[in-house]
């Protein structure tokens, strides 16, 4: 794998263009000899095109007739499942281009739904849509958040042999990762690192991936994942990826590792300072979290006093404003920031973002200051940043924490004005903030506001308001929303159960809490845990109810046991239903066959009786008088009995009548 | 034989004379190059009239026929060993006066028999070059045929003259139809007047003979000829009549070539070619790069490259046409060899280094170019200018890695400007990245408010919440609200199961499902599909009757891929709509 190294080292401090240095950031490559850079781009091609041999891949070739084929070169044997190579950009042209244009208007329009139609039916179609095109469409969806659309059309897609590129995976993976399932985001990236995957990963794609990973706690597959990409060099050891895994160490209280990762990136890139700000807000804080103070302020002074030559963007400044902020800092956060605030002057340079402002004002409420929390989440739309729900919601539980309720609900009246949707989070917050302060009849106002705005709470947020309402002894209306939970098709969680429950043992009302053992016991999905056994049995050998227990149980058994012979019977019902359906239908099969040779018997009489009609004619002029007669009465009775043999009878008759009749 | 048709000829010749006479006069007069509509408006004029005349003389121009067109490449033109201009009469003459082509009504002498200098076999009288038999005035006739002959294969069989002025009695309109005039071509009035010799059948007037302007022998399409057809469009005529032995010169070889530039005419490009190498020029090296280029237009490169190989000598820009023909085909990684080649003939540019750089853009080598980006200023010397830096931002983006172009773009040494944004704008579009092209788009119209677009849609707001928010723990909405359960979300999944009762032979049954794939309604339909666009209807008609796993088949198609597909079986129709038919499945 001589092949990609140099990579992202080269986009690194490249308009420098000091190849030298360069050469030596990025340790997989070999050790540079001078002669290794007279041709360099042969070696680094020859890889890449070796690549793309073994997948004995053609290069589309040009129309017509190929002229120069060596007479003695055997024709390239093309394996029809080698995974395809994707389609280079030169592709988008024509009526191809066209196609992309008009679903990049759809997307702007933001009709997903026909843009992702569209390109589905161009698939089968003289104008395949290109990869690009495929590409546009899958990051319209993730951008609206719409999974389950992207990954039927990314599989439609790619079963049509549309060959994905990186950016491809890239999308897949970031879709798999929004939805917190990194375990799925890391098996498409095994497909990626295979050894005839004819896309390579890219830096993008771990950094996907250690973000992830990080933010899910899974640390270890995190720190597999950067020796993958240092073993494989196929990108440069990337400064994003170990910021992103620092973080999650970090966030562990694993301030060691954090510093050595810290250590192993500055070694690898050379030991120089690194150049990009992204690492340093979660090195301070691996020092804050050691009690290293002052190495902290250090590196802070360092990176970011004058003269230091670290890029900083909105995301990296906001890093380290988290690390100070949260450290007691609130003074060179200040300072911080307004330089940040100085610095930015969109559209060319973004210094602050949404994230800035969530970050201050979680310093700010973190020093107590709330009024400045406040005013400087309104200083937002100055900085021409929207503020979102997640950031609504973190100012509010900062403020309901803190029983400044009347701020929180002005906030939620703001949200409205400003077309921002509240999530359900935003109106457990409330409810929560309301308990607090004891306004129960507004937090269960709150909640049922939920409903109103068509927000469909889970089981945890019933249990918040079952929990407020059971402290304030107000167990009816808690069991209401139990009950509701039920009519919701919210399904308890043992929590639920578990807090009426004991509600019910407090205030002494043994019956209700039997009640609700039985819900537990009797729901599939719940544990009946020894804790909460425990408590029951105390409460009610107390009252004098051992029996209860054991009746309790019994009870349980029984339901359980109708309930299963319940369920057998109906299964029985339905089996005995199909079985029958099918007879049924097998009869009536059976029937129509021999309806249909009862008619073919009666065509053949009829022609025989044709026959002997002939030769009786002049003999038995009265006979057929009389037949034509019994038919005429008895097709009066076989309407109404309709049996089929009768029919047939009828039929018969009626044949034998049609073929007298001309 | 030949001899009574040239008599019964006289009185029409006569006719066709004053007409032809006359234009030709005209072509001299006013109209140096570009005749298109005069030859144009021969084509769709066999009026009845016109073709009365012709009929008489059919068996004769028959005998002409084989002769005349000798094969589809024609006789290869005979090069003068000096030069382009040997007839010199014909040869100029032409160049001014290009085709005006009153085609002698059916009047014998086949044009091609007169530029093939072996006059042809004996017998045929009348007209043959050297034969200057047949009366005086019949000399003046010949100049224009060739020219308007060659174009439209039909006339060979006899393209209707203009209608003779008067006398003949073509209907009225026709007489105003007479189409060079009417369309234009050239300045009509002196024609109108120009037929009224219509003392008819006299001998000519006698400027006419002071006119004509060559010898009628070599009446030979020349350079100019050529060049008019191509800069009408009309190439396919203007490489008839190369073969059949015009000759051009390096400028006509040089639009001729440029004329093909689409992959339908890869043919004509080639019999271009063809000429080109019989020619004694074919070392011209402007016309060889124009060759080169016009192969890799259409598409292919094969072609290309052979006649690159072949090229006696090549300049800087049959290599940049090569690589970046090569790279436009996407076979960037044939442009990258190439390049490797040229390295050793020649010092590369920075415009080659351009062209490379897009190379690589079209074959993803990342790595390659930024290889080649360091060599450039270290091997040879050229320090990277805006479009180099441009280069490697366009070989990122197309490469899908735009995060990391906006990242390059952040290292730039200096002050990206409006082509680094707009390249930037132009690579989110491509990728479909919204967000990013908007932000392009604003630095964009900061830096060029020319470039702003008036009808930009609004952005929609994006549903996802992107890595802005820093809050990591803060970020508790998972404990409320699981995460979207996807993949199981596939309601009702249908699947194609082949259903092999339909298969009577006695096979097994992996040949059954084989045999189904095979079936006529099946092939038509996945032949329509893949040459119409999306959406359209098909029709499907069918000789037998569709079987109930076609049937099946068919509706599922006709939900995967949202068209109608109506199939006809021999017993009636079929409307396949959304995996439905409007038969109910009952046939």
């Amino acid at each position: 794998m001589a092949l990609s190294k140099p990579l992202l080292s080269r986009l690194l401090p490249l308009p420098l263009r000091l190849r030298h240095q360069l050469r030596l950031l990025c340790l997989a490559t070999p050790t540079p000899t001078p002669t290794d850079d007279t041709q360099p781009p042969a070696d680094a091609a020859a890889e890449r095109r070796r690549r793309k041999r073994r997948l004995r891949v053609e290069p589309p070739l040009s129309r017509g007739p190929a002229p120069q084929r060596a007479p003695g070169a055997p024709r390239s044997a093309s394996n029809p499942n080698a995974p395809k190579i994707p389609e280079s950009a030169s592709v988008l042209s024509g009526k191809r281009l066209d196609l992309h244009r008009r679903i990049l208007a759809l997307i702007r329009e933001n009709d997903l739904d026909e843009a992702a139609l569209l390109t589905r039916h161009s698939i089968y179609s003289n104008c395949r849509p290109t990869v690009f095109t495929c590409n546009a469409v899958l990051a319209a969806l993730l951008r609206q958040a719409r999974y389950a659309d992207l990954l039927s059309l990314h599989r439609f897609v790619t079963q049509a042999s549309v060959a994905p590129t990186v950016a491809t995976y890239n999308l897949l993976l970031q879709a798999y990762c929004d939805c917190r399932r990194p375990d799925a985001a890391l098996e498409h990236f095994r497909l990626l690192l295979k050894d005839d995957s004819p896309v390579l990963p890219s830096p993008t794609t771990y950094r996907i991936l250690a973000r992830s990973l990080a933010e899910n706690g899974k640390l270890d597959q995190a720190i597999e994942l950067k020796d993958g990409m240092l073993e494989r060099g196929l990108v440069a050891p990337d400064t994003q990826v170990y910021a992103f895994i620092m973080g999650g160490f970090v966030n562990a209280g694993d301030g060691d590792t954090a510093l050595s990762l810290y250590g192993e990136l500055k070694e690898k890139l050379g030991g120089g300072p690194i150049l990009d700000g992204v690492v340093y807000g979660n090195l301070m804080k691996g020092y804050f979290l050691k009690g290293m103070e002052k190495e902290a302020m250090d590196c802070y002074e360092e990176v970011l006093g004058e003269g230091s030559k670290v890029r900083f963007s909105a995301v990296s400044y906001n890093m380290v404003l988290d690390a100070l902020g949260r450290n007691g800092r609130l003074e060179d956060a200040l300072k911080l920031f307004d330089r940040m605030c100085m610095e930015h002057d969109p559209p060319k340079t973004i210094a602050v973002n949404l994230g800035s402002f969530n970050v201050m004002v979680d310093a700010y409420c973190r020093a107590e200051r709330f009024q400045d929390a406040i005013d400087v989440f309104g200083k937002m739309a100055e900085k021409r940043c929207a503020p979102d729900a997640l950031s609504y919601n973190n100012l509010i539980d900062w403020l309901g924490k803190n029983e400044l309720v009347g701020e929180a609900e002005g906030l939620h009246k703001e949200m409205a004005e400003r077309g921002v949707n509240p999530d359900e989070y935003t109106y457990v917050l409330l409810i929560e903030s309301c308990f607090k302060v004891d306004r129960v009849d507004d937090a269960v106002g709150y909640f049922n506001g939920m409903f109103d705005a068509g927000l469909r709470p889970n089981a945890n947020a019933f249990n918040k308001v079952m929990g407020g309402l059971v402290k304030v002894d107000r167990l009816d209306e808690a069991q209401g929303f139990f009950d509701m939970m039920t009519e919701k098709e919210v399904k308890p969680n043992i929590a639920s159960y578990e807090l009426l429950l004991r509600a019910y043992v407090d205030a002494a009302r043994l019956d209700d809490a039997i009640k609700i053992a039985k819900g537990i016991l009797l729901d599939e999905s719940v544990v009946f845990s020894d804790e909460m056994k425990a408590l029951l049995e105390g409460a009610l050998e107390k009252e004098g109810r051992d029996g209860d227990m054991t009746k309790l149980y019994e009870d349980v058994e029984r339901e359980k046991a109708e309930a299963a012979a319940r369920a057998a019977e109906e299964k029985a019902r339905a089996e005995a239903l199909a079985k029958e359906e099918e007879e049924r239908k097998k009869a009536e099969a059976k029937a129509k066959e021999e309806a249909a040779a009862r008619a073919s018997r009666a065509a053949i009489e009829a022609v025989l009786g044709r026959k002997r009609e002939a030769e009786n004619e002049e003999s038995a002029d009265g006979l057929s008088a009389e037949e034509a007669e019994v038919v005429e009465s008895n097709s009066g009775t076989m309407g109404v009995s309709g049996e089929q043999s009768e029919g047939d009878e009828q039929k018969r008759q009626e044949s034998v009548e049609a073929s007298l009749g001309p | 034989m030949a001899a009574t048709a040239a008599i019964h000829l006289r009185p029409l010749r006569s006719f066709a004379f004053s007409c032809a006479r006359s234009r030709s006069l005209l072509h001299l007069l006013a109209r140096p190059l570009s005749s298109s509509q005069a030859s144009y408006a021969y084509h769709p004029y066999p009026s009845p009239a016109a073709a009365a005349p012709n009929n008489v003389h059919q068996p004769h121009q028959q005998q002409w026929a084989p002769t005349r067109n000798p094969s589809p490449l024609g006789p290869p033109p005979q090069w003068p060993p000096q030069g382009h201009p040997s007839p010199p009469h014909p040869g100029n003459y032409q160049q001014q006066a290009p085709p005006p082509p009153p085609p002698p009504r059916g009047y014998g002498p086949p044009p091609p028999q007169q530029h093939v200098p072996p006059p042809p076999s004996g017998g045929h009288g009348p007209p043959p070059p050297r034969g200057h038999g047949p009366p005086p005035p019949h000399q003046h006739v010949p100049p224009p045929p060739p020219r308007g002959y060659g174009p439209p294969p039909p006339h060979h069989q006899g393209p209707p003259p203009p209608p003779p002025p008067r006398g003949y009695g073509p209907p009225p309109p026709q007489k105003q139809a007479p189409p060079p005039p009417s369309r234009g071509y050239g300045p009509p009035p002196p024609q109108d007047q120009a037929p009224p010799p219509p003392h008819g059948y006299g001998p000519p007037p006698p400027q006419q003979h002071s006119t004509p302007p060559l010898p009628p022998p070599e009446p030979v399409a020349g350079p100019g000829e050529l060049m008019g057809l191509c800069r009408e469009g009309r190439v396919k005529d203007a490489v008839e009549l190369l073969a059949k032995g015009a000759r051009a010169d390096p400028p006509a070889f040089y639009e001729l070539a440029a004329a093909c530039s689409n992959p339908k005419l890869l043919e004509e490009l080639r019999k271009v070619h063809d000429f080109f190498l019989r020619s004694p020029f074919r070392g011209d090296l402007r016309v060889n790069n124009k060759l080169l280029e016009m192969y890799a237009k259409c598409a292919a490169m094969p072609h290309a490259r052979r006649t690159f190989d072949n090229m006696p000598d090549r300049n800087m820009d049959s290599w940049h046409i090569m690589i970046d023909g090569y790279s436009v085909n996407g076979l960037g990684d044939e442009a990258l060899r190439l390049f490797e080649l040229m390295k050793e003939c020649m010092a590369p540019t920075s415009h080659t280094y351009v062209l490379v750089l897009n190379a690589c853009a079209n074959s993803e080598a990342i790595e390659e170019a930024f290889l080649y980006f360091d060599a450039m200023s270290k091997d040879h010397g050229i320090e990277p200018g805006v479009e180099h830096y441009v280069g490697i931002i366009e070989v990122l983006g197309k490469s899908g890695h735009l995060n990391e172009a906006m990242e390059y773009i952040e290292k730039l040494p200096f002050e990206p400007n409006a082509m680094v944004w707009e390249s930037v704008l132009n690579l989110a579009r491509m990728n479909g990245d919204i967000d990013l092209e908007d932000r392009a788009e604003e630095l964009l119209v900061s830096l060029d408010p020319s470039k702003e677009n008036p009808k930009k849609l609004p952005t929609p707001p994006p549903k996802r919440r992107l890595g802005i928010n820093m809050l990591d723990g803060r970020n508790k909405l998972a404990e409320y609200r699981l995460p979207p359960k996807i993949e199981k979300k596939v309601v009702n999944e249908q699947r194609y199961v082949p259903d092999t009762r339909y298969v009577l032979h006695d096979i097994d049954q992996e040949a059954k499902e084989q045999a189904l794939l095979y079936h006529s309604e099946r092939l038509a339909i996945a032949y329509g599909l893949i040459s119409t666009p999306a959406r359209t209807p098909l029709r499907i008609i069918k000789n037998l009757r569709i079987c109930g796993d076609c049937h099946n088949a068919i509706k599922i198609m006709s939900r995967i891929v949202g068209r109608e597909l109506i199939v006809r079986d021999n017993k009636r129709f079929h409307h396949f709509k959304d995996g439905k038919c409007s038969c109910g499945d009952y046939w």
